[in-house]
């Protein structure tokens, strides 16, 4: 059936091209910066990351590298103009869909036995159970491995899957280099009910806006440590991942379909250092980790596996990495980075977002910065009990509105100018705002802000993250 | 996405399309419905543009057009069933109201079949809320249009040959419309006889967003198996029967009684699971209901063959087209063994009789189920009385409902308690079993469990959730109280595109919950919002709290200021004065939704939230 003019062809010149895959193969496609694919599946299970795409609907993607993955097979088309394409026969979906099932299992008996959750999410699940009067903890997942490993891939099928079983796993993402529903130089955690968009899959989606959404947004809870590597500041970054479980653990407490699914936590790509191993350890205590996944490097499956076997209720596991992950060097990591700064204001393509600028005194402005790790004394040099003094330094400073924080990116704690610094240390992050120009003559500054309100009279902290539009 | 032009051309195309569509033809309708399915993108232009045509065109195109919103309804299904369905009632009513009596007759059957749930998801086509508001509407329409017939009536003769003509001279339409229909009648014709076929033909999506059936299966011939779904299809087809005479008859209690009777009858059926054997006694019971109504029917139509003069078949015939053109995918097995094509007969001829059989039919299943020797409760020839206002039946035996299921119930039919105890279906049972398969212990933590390969538990992504939402891919298990989640789904899916198009404010990035807000947010689940729908708006944008505030900011209130420079003071958001009232509690004159702000102005309470709620 085809009359004139009722065929809807793509935005891109280029005709799109049809594409079979055959069953547990991928096809991967890398978009770049300000370009655009177009997806559309005509028959079969297509899935990104273990979400499901849609027969029909065409799926819009940009700045980001993805494969589509099928387990039985499908047939769609696509269009614009990748920097990368081709379909891989090699795939590690089995060992991750097996590990999600293995999961799985876990979540069922500890749903099992859990009375509360029974008498009030049961009604809503098909698998009547009866409960033994104690509470029931799902798996809580670490997955670990280098930089480019595939940890947030894994995290993201695993949380996809967990979904569509009609769980709500609380996703903690602690790698402030990608940042989860919210902008780079953050941790955060946010219970994932619904699916996934898979439109804006660099950020796992969106944060809630003052409207409607065509996929249901996520509400993450934000911290904000202000750089890519936690090793820019080991102190602030355990700090503010101990306050985060803090926060987690309260929600689990009281959230029972959280706390049945369980936890999958990202973790950072650090695992080299000393540093990262003890790193590991804050994450696995904190939030009380059970299970340890690592994947595609057997020196840290052994490091952990000896670390960690001897305590008999931490499983270490290995999977490995996906021939599908790509070198994320410097220069396409910043465009994501770009990318997910320029949605947080003005939203994906799809839902367009209005931010607005103001003028406001620079008196109007509290800053702080976290303080520097050089400041500290190194502590070969202290004599013996001077860790106190260590900890006597606060973690943020206050810094002057100067001319240097031009095109900064601040985040708005849930702190107020006349809060303690060790309050606002572990804040959480109400928002962010865009430094646009800074007048020291007349003493006012020019702001983006997310939405259409004064300045908020709230501490501000600034991280190294600069944006140009 | 498409952008707007892309929609415009669409838009533009389907309407000039529409055009065509000036008498019942299939081949435009299928190519329609196929445009509708392919351009499942634009189906709210698309939907529009029905509607629009629905409400301009010719009252004679009238049929064709709501036999396309059928058809994409039942072919294409969601989005397109939610979209017509917010506007079903005033499409529906400003059709019928401009349409000939012969139109609206099959208005009549084409909502007949749309207030039937459907084989394959049990739930009928359209949102209950519009289909009970278009038929009230009807039954008003109908009895408005019985009186009228009956004032004719007393004045006429007495027989059903005027009472009949009453009937069609009462037409508001001019008599040659009603010549122009048999060009329709012969067409439509065709499009409800091949509906099934071109049904299987474009419905690819269908298959995937609907159940795949597996209850029902058709018996072969001449041995007749018993399943749910075979039997749900029979009562569905007496309850359309018997809502047919009901139209016909908006007073009659009875018939509202069996009705009622029958739908609960079929309810449980749809929600729970009943043992063969079971099955096998009911389905046994409304085989004798159905084989007495229609051969009742038959003799009825002998009677009044006999009682009348040849014109009146001429009369009848075409309703006789009209019953086939039904666009309802009548299943085989449940149609009678009744060779006559006149089986149905026009129900306003036979509401004279009905009226006096219904009751007692009623009154032969509950005998038939409490006492085996059935037969000679249906062996009682029916008094059939020609006279008009004798309609009174023999005293009905039965007719509450409750009595027929607590006689069920006697006869070990039905077990209740089972069925409200457990609410779960063979469906949900499945379900179930299949996850219980991850319990298996070599489901394990273990490298070597990872390495295996199990291309069998994939199915518990795909299988186990075999209904699956058509826009954004989220798949439901196929159970009652999933499909309730989908539906909800759906609706969800509509109430957002509905507020994306309608806000044309924009819309910006929230602040993020604090620390605490965020420890007791429980994410709603989409489909969950639908309970709290009144706040949906808050729900969607993520902040139960601000909802709650809602509820309370608009009961604050201050004393009413002395001042008289304050009094005439507006609020400074609104620019709206505010109004003295006495107050109980306070004793005192106050301004009601009123907040002292820390500027010491005076806002309202509600105006000043809002401000705040964007600044903060």
């Amino acid at each position: 059936m085809n009359l004139p003019g009722l065929s809807c062809t793509g935005q891109s010149s280029i005709t799109p091209a049809a594409v079979d895959l055959r069953p547990e193969t991928e096809w991967r496609f890398e978009v770049g910066l300000d370009s655009i694919v177009t997806v559309k599946v005509l028959q079969g299970h297509a899935e990104i990351f273990g979400t499901e795409l849609a027969v029909g609907p065409t799926y819009t993607f940009t700045t980001t590298k993805l494969s589509i993955f099928t387990w039985r097979g499908c047939r769609f088309e696509w269009s614009g103009d990748p920097l990368a394409e081709y379909i891989s026969e090699e795939s590690v979906m089995g060992s991750y869909a097996n590990l999600h099932f293995a999961l799985e299992k876990l979540r069922m008996q500890a749903a099992e036995k859990d009375t509360q959750y029974n008498k009030e999410v049961i009604k809503e699940v098909d698998i009547i159970t009866s409960g033994s009067g104690q509470e029931g903890e799902g798996p809580r997942v670490l997955i670990i491995g280098p930089r480019n490993s595939g940890k947030t891939t894994l995290a993201k099928i695993l949380t996809a899957y967990a979904v569509k079983m009609n769980r709500c796993p609380m996703v903690v993402s602690l790698d402030p280099k990608e940042g989860m529903l919210s902008l780079p130089g953050t941790i955060s955690a946010a219970s994932f009910s619904t699916m996934m968009d898979i439109e804006e899959e660099e950020s796992w989606g969106s944060s809630a806006t003052t409207g409607p959404m065509h996929i249901p947004p996520k509400n993450p809870a934000v911290y904000y440590f202000g750089s890519d590597s936690p090793t820019d500041n080991i102190r602030f970054y355990k700090s503010l991942v101990s306050r985060l479980s803090l926060a987690i653990s309260s929600r689990l407490a009281v959230d029972h379909k959280a706390r049945i699914s369980g936890c999958i936590i990202d973790a950072a790509g650090i695992i080299d250092q000393k540093e990262g191993y003890d790193l590991i350890d804050a994450i696995v205590a904190d939030l009380s980790v059970d299970v340890v996944v690592t994947i595609g490097n057997e020196r840290l499956y052994n490091d952990l596996l000896k670390r960690y076997q001897p305590r008999k209720q931490i499983a270490v596991l290995k999977v490995q990495r996906s021939g599908g992950v790509v070198e994320h060097d410097a220069s396409y990591m910043r465009s994501i980075q770009r990318q997910m700064i320029k949605q947080y204001f003005y939203g994906p393509p799809k839902t367009a977002l209005s931010a607005f600028t103001i003028t406001a005194d620079i008196s109007a402005m509290t800053v702080y910065k976290r303080s520097e790790q050089s400041h500290l004394v190194s502590s070969s040099a202290l004599p013996i009990g001077s860790d106190e003094t260590t900890a006597m330094l606060s973690l943020v400073t206050k810094i002057e509105v100067s001319p240097a924080l031009q095109n900064a990116i601040l985040a708005v704690l849930y702190a107020s100018p006349g809060d303690t610094e060790d309050d606002i240390a572990e804040a959480s992050v109400m928002g962010f705002v865009h430094v646009l120009d800074i007048d020291e003559v007349k003493k006012k500054l020019k702001v983006l802000m997310p939405i259409k309100a004064r300045l908020p009279s709230q501490v501000y902290l600034v991280g190294s993250y600069h944006y140009l539009e | 996405m498409v952008s707007a032009t892309e929609l415009e051309a669409i838009r533009q195309d389907y309407v000039t399309s529409l055009d065509d569509l000036t008498f019942n033809s299939r081949p435009i309708i299928t190519n329609l419905t196929i445009i509708a399915q392919e351009n499942i993108q634009a189906a709210e232009v698309i939907t529009r543009a029905i509607e629009e045509h629905i409400s301009k065109c010719a009252p004679s195109s009238k049929l064709p057009a709501l036999y396309l919103l059928d058809s994409i309804c039942k072919n294409v299904g969601s989005p397109y069933t939610l979209l017509f369905g917010r506007n079903l009632y005033r499409t529906f009513t400003d059709a019928y109201t401009l349409v000939n009596d012969g139109i609206r007759r099959k208005m009549h059957e084409l909502f007949q079949t749309w207030k039937q749930p459907s084989m394959t998801t049990g739930q009928s086509l359209f949102n209950q809320e519009p289909l009970r508001r278009i038929e009230n509407y009807l039954m008003k329409a109908q009895s408005a249009l019985m009186e009228l017939q009956q004032h004719e009536h007393r004045q006429r003769r007495p027989s059903p040959g005027a009472y009949a003509q009453a009937y069609h001279q009462q037409s508001p339409t001019p008599p040659q419309q009603q010549h122009v229909t048999p060009a329709s009648h012969a067409a439509d014709h065709t499009y409800g006889q091949t509906a099934p076929s071109y049904a299987q033909t474009i419905s690819i999506s269908d298959a995937t967003y609907r159940r795949q059936d597996s209850d029902y299966s058709p018996p072969p011939a001449g041995q007749p198996t018993v399943t749910t779904g075979s039997l749900l299809a029979e009562i569905s087809n007496l309850i359309q029967f018997t809502t047919e005479k009901l139209y016909d008859n908006p007073t009659d209690a009875d018939l509202k009684t069996q009705l009622s009777a029958l739908s609960q009858l079929h309810g449980i059926l749809r929600t729970s699971s009943l043992p063969a054997e079971q099955l096998a006694t009911i389905k046994s019971r409304i085989d004798v209901l159905s084989s007495e109504l229609h051969r009742n029917r038959k003799r009825k139509a002998e009677i009044e063959s006999l009682a009348r003069p040849s014109p009146k078949r001429a009369w009848n015939s075409p309703s006789v087209v009209n019953e086939s053109a039904t666009p309802v995918w009548t299943p085989p097995q449940s149609q009678p063994p009744v060779p006559q094509p006149q089986a149905y007969v026009p129900s306003s001829l036979s509401s004279v009789n009905i009226q006096s059989i219904q009751p007692d039919l009623l009154a032969s299943v509950v005998q038939v189920l409490t006492q085996p020797q059935f037969g000679a409760a249906l062996g009682t020839p029916v008094p059939v009385s020609i006279a008009p206002g004798l309609a009174a039946a023999p005293a009905p035996t039965i007719t509450d409902p409750s009595a027929i299921f607590a006689s069920l119930k006697a006869a070990g039919l039905l077990s209740m308690d089972s069925i409200s105890a457990s609410g779960s279906n063979g469906a949900q049972k499945r379900v179930r079993d299949i996850f219980s398969k991850l319990l298996s212990p070599d489901i394990e933590l273990s490298n070597k469990f990872l390495q295996k390969s199990r291309p069998d538990l994939v199915a518990l992504l795909y299988d186990s959730l075999p209904l699956q939402c058509s826009t954004c891919g989220r798949r439901f298990a196929d159970t009652d109280c999933d499909r309730i989640k989908r539906d909800a789904h759906l609706d969800w899916h509509f109430r957002v595109n509905k507020r994306l198009r309608e806000d044309t404010r924009g819309q910006s990035r929230s602040w993020y919950l604090d620390e605490e807000s965020w420890i007791k947010f429980t994410d709603g689940d989409d489909s969950k919002e639908i309970e709290d729908s009144s706040g949906s708006s808050f729900r969607v944008s993520g902040s139960t709290v601000s909802n709650k505030d809602k509820e309370d900011v608009s009961h604050k209130y201050i004393p009413a200021p002395k001042d008289p420079s304050v009094i005439n003071t507006p609020c400074p958001i609104c620019k709206e004065k505010f109004k003295s009232v006495w107050n109980e509690k306070a004793e005192d004159w106050v301004w009601m939704n009123a907040v002292r702000a820390e500027n010491d102005k005076i806002y309202h309470a509600t105006c000043l939230r809002d401000a705040e709620n964007v600044i903060l």
